[in-house]
């Protein structure tokens, strides 16, 4: 049985239809990603799903005792607490069952007979719903989840009031997963994680026993942990069966056929007018009027939305040379702790190239060096012929806020106004957005301007950094097939997995101060870093075995040395004791006897010549 | 996979249903390694132990013995003390034990506790907890009776507890015990087990059974047959 369904529902904001008759149903193991551009409900959807927002028409219907969780902003946080004990809160009801069991065992020692029996048989019982509820691994839940999530050890005993939103978000995530609720509802939960924990969050939730609802721009996440799409888009609900990469296969297919249906039924509507028209006062009124009823009752097909993007072209006049730069030696260091140091290599023309490395591994300095806005301690830069850098701030310092969209185009390059706002268009500036001042635009909104002053230059060589950030997947999507029909050489930082994958094919990583290469893109040099995490953990594992092996032969050796040592003493003794014996007078009557002593003198003689050799070579 | 265990693979049909004897002398023959191996039952229940009403856990003493040597400890004191010792425990003792527990010392693999000690033994249940080794009067490990607990257990009474799945994992023996005696404790288990059927488990109870070796290949037994012993 479904967990939630929602039958032919309609919710409408004044003005604004947010979704009209959607049926869907959210089964145990389903993991759904809910995808649409920003303002088109996504969260509106997931309150009506958690009860927050009401429909105003269908209905909602959820299974008996149904738990769930959801990732609200206000973070469910109490603030006062710190992290841990906040996350201990989530054991309660295990709490109060150690209690019983504690007050059961007290009580064990104090009463006889029936009442011992009574006690004995609730102690049985409550231990084994503690056991069932998984009493002895909460600590170990705990830690994992926290260390998942980037937590350092030194923040678990730190204030919720001192957490940044960040920090707050992760705890609040952290919080939620302990509580394994039937039904997980998560908007955004990759907003403040870096690498590391966005790979332990895909991992933890593939493994999740309840059914996961996520609102995600990052693709490669999508791609990695849902297996449905639900797609939310001006008022219209589709559901697709796969993940993010099926979705965008099967989208167009979609829109064609929805297309052809459309085209097809108005081919229907304009014959049928016209029948209408021609027919309408003739001998055929009867017949025109049943087309005209029946052209009533039809139900139409709205238009599909325009295949067709607008699509933006990075400029590029002067072809560079190929080798479009050599670095050679390169240090950097602040105060006194070296960044990087001995970072070589080459870039040539048309190389798509990531920068990558966790942070504050040096990558926007490498960018700063390049662009000479600091001097390195050692090395070189050595730029090829006619190379041209544009560079694409993360941070956006160049933009003048005073300006608007069009003066901020022409800053850069003498273009008309309807120049500008042709080039504008392309990146989704619509109508009266161009005469908008740059102070008030959106940190997407500036990124698209940041962009589309780089398109128009004529650069060969493109420096930017995380560029993918605060664009929506539509935005992200045109950026992505701009650069790479760009005949040009890009040198990437970004964080955005997905992007990465669909436009590189050489990775530059930052580790440890060094600068190491790889070739493809980037799920192959996870798929390497993976593989080399593997033989290091392999090696170790080794190492430690012939360590262990080792400890255990010096035992063996020692051991074997006390042996040789006993008995060497044994036998010098022997000797001893035969050369006694062979000194005595008496003896020498009895000449048989001398004999077998003589005999047996010169065979421990031998024997401990053995045992000396044995023990020297054991030393 | 091993050559070894490819061979054992060629021996058994993995498709097939077994009679319960020949089951038995398969898992006896599939027993190759070197050293000695243990015979397992493996038992799949239509239960959802999750449900409070469909949980299934106890203990079985075998007739035959596990053939395995059972070290246990005991928490007593006074003259339950000696009681424990005349009947075979390896370790008897009360706040010293408890220390040397939670110094981080686990060699054994049953601890049974008298009631009045429960208050002392309760709080190792962090550390023995997760090894299954917390005393529990359900499974006789909390009595006074400390006789028959320890011989009990040294005799073979072992504990089982259905997993989430609805599977019960039990040793029978050693491959050195005769087919007979396997069977013996084999129809001891089962006959339990299908007489502890819980109240909630609804449908069919018994879904699937099978014996192995430590190192052997799993070789199934119908549950029919099983089930027809006890009609």
């Amino acid at each position: 049985m479904a967990l939630l369904q929602l039958k032919q529902a309609t919710k409408v904001y004044p003005e604004k239809l947010i979704f009209d008759d959607v049926s869907l149903q959210i089964q145990k193991r389903d993991r759904i990603g809910l995808i649409g551009a920003n303002g088109t409900g996504k969260s509106t959807l997931m309150k009506v799903l958690i009860g927050q927002e009401f429909l105003d028409q269908g209905e909602i219907m959820t299974a008996n005792n149904l738990e769930v969780g959801y990732l609200a902003q206000d973070f469910g946080l109490d603030l006062d607490n710190k992290l841990y004990d906040e996350l201990l809160g989530v054991y309660q009801d295990l709490f109060e069952l150690e209690e019983q069991l504690n007050q059961l065992e007290a009580k064990m020692s104090q009463v006889e007979g029936n009442a011992l029996e009574q006690v004995m048989n609730k102690y049985s019982r409550l231990r084994e719903e503690y056991e069932r509820k998984e009493g002895y691994q909460y600590q170990s839940q705990i830690k994992g989840v926290l260390r998942g999530l980037g937590f350092a050890e030194d923040d678990w005993s730190r204030n919720l009031d001192s957490f940044s939103g960040g920090e707050k978000t992760r705890a609040a995530l952290a919080k939620l997963l302990l509580q394994q609720p039937d039904l997980l509802l998560l908007d955004e939960p990759t907003n403040h994680l870096d690498l590391a924990a966005k790979e332990w969050l895909e991992d933890y939730l593939q493994d999740y026993e309840g059914a996961v609802v996520v609102i995600a721009h990052d693709r490669y996440f999508l791609d990695q942990v849902v297996n449905r799409i639900w797609e939310l888009e001006a008022g219209r609900f589709e559901q697709y069966k796969g993940n993010y990469s099926f979705y965008l296969e099967e989208k167009p297919r979609r829109l064609l056929t929805w297309q052809r249906e459309y085209e097809e039924q108005q081919e229907k509507i304009a014959k049928m007018e016209a029948y209408i028209r021609k027919n309408k006062a003739g001998v055929d009124a009867k017949q025109a009027r049943g087309r005209q009823k029946q052209l009533d009752r039809m139900v139409r097909i709205p238009p599909p939305p325009k295949l067709e993007r607008p699509k933006i072209e990075f400029k590029l006049e002067t072809t560079s040379g190929e080798e479009v730069l050599k670095v050679e030696g390169l240090k950097k260091s602040f105060a006194s702790e070296v960044l990087f140091e001995r970072i070589d290599f080459r870039i040539y023309r048309g190389e798509k190239i990531a920068l990558v490395g966790p942070n504050g591994s040096g990558k926007s300095t490498l960018f700063r060096l390049l662009l000479e806005d600091i001097k390195p301690e050692e090395g070189q830069i050595k730029w090829g012929s006619k190379v041209k850098v544009g560079y694409y701030r993360q941070e956006h310092e160049d933009l003048t806020l005073e300006n608007n969209l069009i003066e901020e185009l022409q800053k850069v390059k003498g273009v008309t106004t309807s120049q500008a706002r042709k080039v504008l268009a392309r990146f989704l500036f619509k109508e009266d957005d161009v005469f908008k001042e740059v102070e008030m635009l959106s940190g997407g909104e500036k990124a698209r301007l940041s962009l589309a002053k780089l398109s128009i230059q004529d650069f060969n060589l493109l420096l930017l950094d995380e560029p993918t950030n605060h664009l929506d997947i539509d935005a992200k999507e045109l950026l992505e097939e701009a650069l790479a029909d760009y005949p040009g050489t890009i040198l990437v930082i970004s964080h955005d997995r997905y992007f990465l994958d669909r436009l590189v094919d050489k990775i530059f990583s930052l580790e440890d101060g060094r600068l190491i290469e790889y070739l493809g893109d980037y799920s192959d040099y996870r798929a390497e870093l993976k593989k080399q995490k593997c033989l290091e953990r392999e090696l170790k594992k080794e190492r430690r075995k012939q360590e262990e092996g080792r400890k255990v032969t010096r035992k063996q050796d020692e051991v074997d040395l006390e042996r040789l040592e006993e008995k060497i003493v044994e036998l010098e003794e022997r000797v001893e004791e035969l050369e006694v014996k062979l000194g005595s007078e008496d003896i020498y009557d009895d000449p048989e006897g001398v004999a077998d002593l003589t005999e047996e003198y010169k065979e421990i003689q031998r024997e401990l010549e053995k045992y000396y050799q044995r023990w020297e070579e054991a030393i | 996979m091993s050559n070894r265990y490819n061979e054992l693979l060629d021996k058994v049909d993995r498709d097939r249903e077994y009679e319960i004897k020949e089951a038995l002398e398969l898992a006896k023959e599939t027993a190759t390694a070197n050293f000695s191996e243990t015979i397992e039952l493996a038992v799949n229940l239509g239960i959802d132990p999750k449900k409070n009403d469909q949980q299934l856990r106890g203990a079985v003493t075998l007739p035959q013995g596990t053939g395995q040597d059972v070290t246990v400890v005991v928490f007593a004191q006074g003259e339950k003390v000696k009681e424990a010792e005349e009947a075979g425990a390896d370790f008897v003792g009360s706040d010293e034990l408890v220390e040397k527990i939670e110094e981080g010392w686990l060699d054994f693999d049953v601890a049974i506790a008298t009631p009045d000690m429960m208050s002392v033994v309760g709080k190792l249940g962090p550390i023995l907890g997760p090894q299954g080794l917390m005393p529990n009067p359900k499974v006789g490990t909390v009595t006074f009776d400390l006789e028959k607990a320890v011989k009990d257990v040294k005799a073979g009474k072992i504990e089982y507890r259905a997993d989430d799945g609805g599977n019960i994992h039990l040793p029978i023996g050693k491959d050195d015990f005769t087919v007979d005696e396997l069977y013996d404790n084999f129809e001891t288990v089962m006959n339990l087990l299908i007489r502890s059927r819980p109240s909630g488990a609804k449908g069919k109870y018994l879904l699937n059974v099978a014996v192995s070796s430590t190192m052997g290949p799993g070789i199934k037994i119908d549950p029919q047959e099983v089930i027809k012993l006890f009609d």
